[in-house]
């Protein structure tokens, strides 16, 4: 058309000046025109003339129709008439063309019939191919945001059945077709359920149970094969197909798409029409689309389902058990230091165990301020590694011993920790209070200086201290231990040697009685000996079998060796004592023979003066008498002290009448004094005893009320008997005794040591000689005294002698 | 005369004895120690008296052997002894009577005239 736009700008005048020849100037133009031109007969449509005679020109078998109503529309224009048309063709490639027609009556016969048209048409066929690429483009837009929508609508699937219907019809609609479904299969490898679907109100539902092999090609949809997407564009001439099966159910075509878990054929979702149909790559790659995302959708439902189970199950326990139970967030700063905690969840547990209230949502450095570190950094070591871990460890914050279960939840990078928890402050508070006193136990035993040991049955010490070890270095008894044995002997009471059998371990071993203390001698490696004392006694079981023996062992050397110094200075002492009264006893016996000689030369003196009448040297003499019977009194005593110490006081024994003997002694001495003498005896109160001996008792107790009494005042002796034996008393009205010195009266050598004592001579001896020969009657005597008052000497003899 | 025979190495107690006795009716015989007796020296007498410790052969096996002696065993013995248990000694030994030092004047003629009754 631009050529007739160029004519038209040029003035007629000046066109038919430049267009000599019609014929060649129609041909230039032509030539250079984009254009297809062609000259067509009428009706027939045969191409006359064209500018493009390189193109085999041939209409496309489905325009032919329309091109044939095309031209003869054009035949009925007029002259100027001009219709518009696209159509394909092909050229001689057999690529094909899209082109854009435009025709008009080019020539008439003779009966103004149309015998030629003029067709000017252009090439449309790079725009058309442009076209389809945006109608392709469209196409998968659509599908995409269809798929789009249905994602969204799986992402708020509740109820499985309800959401999968209204899919069902979704896609129904989407690709015009009557029935989507929605097929899960059992580990059944003959039979396939039809679970899910939506079919339109012409159509009955396709839901139930179908054998496979009914349904679906031998091979296909099977676990080996289960990616395969089937599609069958005519099930009637399908040849892999059961075409009957098919017939049956009204299904003309489909598209199935089969999907696996786990390498198994699990789930198929098809898109039914009841017509055969041409399925587009396109919509068969959407139904595949579909097919994943809702499967994926379906499987994690599944997966969620389960999980709402067992999230139930963890609930339940979650509340239910005892111990305190948190989801906690390690928090880490800029430098991936471990920082707080955030706590998601707790257990209702929780707020017994650990006393904190309200704690879900907060970070512990908040409820906590004074949380240590070390909690977060285990709980930070969990994260990082994954490992679960169980500790025992003391909150300061809590001031409470806990006992913690964590483990991560989640995979590498989960910064969850779940944490189990308990008090144990109790079960702590009391193995410390335990470990403590078996420590303070523990050295107590260590440090012992007493040996201590624990054998088993074999004589084997299971525990034994240091002190012990330093004894029993192997470890083993005495009487087990062949090589050691040698360096013990032990000892019996009386001295003898104890034979290795029978030595203390190997007897409690055995369950005989074993004396509480064994002194037994042990030999060092240096073969310096020790003496030590060792006691065991068995260990039994609740049947009263022995299990071992526990021994203890004294190192006694130190003590023994002082004991027996102590021994040595007492038998030297005790010969020293010997000797000194072998000497007071040979000197008092040397003694008695000059004194017998005195008193009887003074008797003589003394008979002499009295025949002679001299009666003031008579008395002279009496006095001399009286002073060597008193020296005489104290030879004898001191003679009785040392028999008595030496053991030799003996007993003659006879009955004797203790009222006659009394009056006896009694008489005797108030010869020699003017004090009053008082007695009350009962008659017959006869006894065994030592007359001589009984009789200086008594004298003694009457010279000691004497002395210790002022002249002219009474002495009163009583006396009775009853079926123990005899009872004698002397009671003075004297100065008595002080008190402190009342219980030393009858120890040998004491004399009372008052200032007048002085006036009271003596040795000390009398009440001693008195309190021995009483006791070795198997009497006893006593003094009840009160300065000032008197002193009342009381001493029982018993009437037989054991 | 009635005899007496004393046996005591003290010089003293020898001289007092020859006091008292002297003039009495009896006639003392004074011994250092007991050898006369036991040689069968000596003539039966009425009485002896012994002192428990003297030289030589003691006083109480002087006492055994009068109490054995044919010549002498009928006489009495007086044992005389310092020793406190001197009573029981001398009744073992077979002795009479024992008379512990020291002693009475009274005690000793009491003694005398109790063996030799009648004299003086």
């Amino acid at each position: 058309m631009l050529s007739t736009i160029y004519l038209m700008d040029k003035s007629m005048e000046e066109t038919r000046l430049l267009i000599n020849n019609p014929g060649h100037f129609l041909q230039a133009v032509t030539d250079i025109m984009s254009e297809i031109v062609t000259i067509i007969a009428l009706p027939s449509g045969d191409i006359l003339y064209t500018n493009r005679p390189s193109f085999r020109f041939q209409t496309h078998p489905d325009d032919l129709p329309a091109m044939q109503a095309w031209y003869q529309r054009l035949a009925t224009l007029g002259d100027n008439g001009k219709i518009t048309t696209e159509y394909r063709v092909s050229n001689d490639n057999g690529d094909l063309i899209y082109l854009s027609a435009q025709g008009r009556i080019f020539q008439r016969d003779n009966t103004n019939t149309p015998t030629h048209a003029l067709i000017v048409a252009q090439d449309l066929t790079e725009q058309k191919k442009a076209g389809l690429e945006i109608l392709r483009l469209e196409r998968h837009e659509r599908d995409q945001s269809f798929l789009s929508s249905i994602t969204k609508d799986l992402v708020e699937l509740k109820n499985m059945t309800d959401a999968m219907e209204e899919l069902g019809e979704k896609i129904a609609n989407y690709f015009q077709v009557p029935w989507c479904t929605f097929t899960e299969l059992t580990d059944d490898p003959e039979t396939g359920v039809f679970s899910y679907g939506w079919n339109d109100s012409n159509s009955p539902s396709l839901n139930g149970t179908y054998r496979r092999q009914d349904l679906w090609i031998a091979g296909q949809a099977t676990d080996g094969a289960a990616a395969e997407v089937i599609v069958t564009c005519d099930t009637q001439s399908d040849p892999r197909l059961n075409a009957a099966t098919f017939a049956a159910l009204g299904i003309g075509s489909y598209i199935a798409v089969p999907l696996a878990r786990e390498g198994k054929f699990r789930f198929l979702h098809s898109i039914t029409d009841t017509k055969p149909r041409q399925w587009r790559d396109d919509e068969i790659r959407l139904m595949q689309d579909l097919a994943t995302r809702i499967w994926s959708r379906v499987e994690r439902a599944r997966v969620e389902e389960a999980l709402k189970k067992s999230e139930q199950k963890y609930r339940a326990i979650f509340n239910s058990i005892n111990e305190g139970f948190t989801l906690l967030e390690v928090l880490f700063d800029t430098e991936d230091n471990a920082c707080d905690i955030l706590i998601h969840d707790a257990n209702p547990a929780q707020n017994r165990v650990d006393g904190v209230q309200a704690i879900i949502g907060k970070r512990v450095r908040e409820i906590l301020p004074d949380i240590e570190q070390k909690w977060i950094d285990r709980y930070a070591k969990v994260v990082r590694t994954g490992e679960p871990e169980h500790f025992e460890d003391w909150s300061e914050a809590n001031h409470r011993w806990y006992e913690v279960n964590a483990s991560r939840v989640g995979g590498p990078g989960s910064p969850l920790v779940t944490i189990v928890y308990n008090d144990i402050n109790d079960r702590k508070t009391t193995e410390e209070a335990l470990r403590n006193s078996e420590a303070l136990l523990a050295s107590v035993f260590k440090v012992s200086p007493v040996g201590l040991g624990l054998a088993d049955a074999t004589g084997k010490y299971l525990l034994l201290n240091d002190e012990m070890r330093r004894f029993l270095p192997t470890g083993l008894m005495p009487s087990k231990d062949d090589e050691r044995s040698s360096r013990w002997i032990a000892y019996n009471p009386d001295g003898s040697a104890i034979e290795r059998h029978d030595y203390p371990g190997i007897r409690a071993l055995r369950g005989e009685p074993v004396p509480p203390f064994t002194e037994m001698l042990y030999a060092d490696d240096d073969g310096n000996k020790i003496w030590t004392k060792i006691s065991s006694i068995p260990i039994r079981n609740e049947k009263d079998e022995i299990t071992g023996v526990v021994t203890v062992l004294t190192d006694i050397d130190e003590l023994k060796r002082t004991a027996e110094a102590l021994q040595d200075s007492e038998r030297q002492l005790k010969q020293l004592i010997r000797q000194k009264d072998d000497f007071i006893g040979t000197a008092s016996h040397e003694l008695k023979t000059p004194v017998t000689s005195m008193k009887m030369y003074a008797d003589i003196v003394q008979e002499r003066l009295d025949e002679l009448g001299d009666k003031g040297d008579s008395d002279l003499l009496s006095k001399l008498n009286a002073q060597i019977d008193r020296l005489t009194s104290l030879i004898n005593h001191l003679l009785d002290t040392t028999r008595i110490s030496e053991g030799q006081l003996k007993l003659a024994l006879e009955r004797i009448d203790i009222k006659e003997l009394l009056t006896e002694r009694i008489e005797e001495i108030s010869r020699i004094t003017n004090h009053h003498f008082v007695l009350q005896a009962q008659d017959r109160s006869t006894i065994l005893a030592d007359r001589e001996r009984i009789g200086q008792v008594i004298t003694n107790l009457l010279s000691n009320a004497v002395k210790y009494s002022p002249k002219g005042t009474t002495i009163t002796i009583t006396s009775r008997a009853d079926n123990d034996g005899v009872t004698v008393s002397v009671r003075d009205e004297g100065y008595g005794i002080p008190e402190k010195d009342v219980s030393k009266v009858f120890d040998r050598f004491f004399r009372v040591s008052a200032n007048n004592m002085d006036t009271f001579p003596g040795m000390g001896l009398g009440l001693y000689i008195t309190d021995q020969i009483v006791h070795k009657h198997g009497g006893t005597i006593a003094v009840k005294s009160k300065e000032g008052v008197g002193s009342t000497f009381t001493f029982t003899l018993p009437d037989k002698i054991k | 005369m009635r005899k007496i025979v004393l046996v005591d190495d003290d010089e003293p107690i020898r001289d007092i004895f020859q006091i008292v006795f002297k003039d009495s009716g009896y006639a003392l015989t004074n011994l250092e120690n007991g050898d006369k007796i036991i040689n069968n020296e000596l003539d039966t007498p009425d009485l002896f008296i012994l002192d428990k410790q003297i030289s030589g052969t003691n006083g109480l096996d002087v006492c055994r052997f009068i109490k054995k002696n044919e010549k002498y065993k009928r006489v009495p013995v007086i044992m005389l002894s310092a020793s406190p248990d001197i009573e029981n000694l001398a009744k073992d030994a077979g002795a009479d009577e024992a008379l512990p030092k020291p002693f009475s004047l009274k005690q000793l003629r009491a003694l005398v005239s109790k063996y030799i009754p009648g004299q003086p």
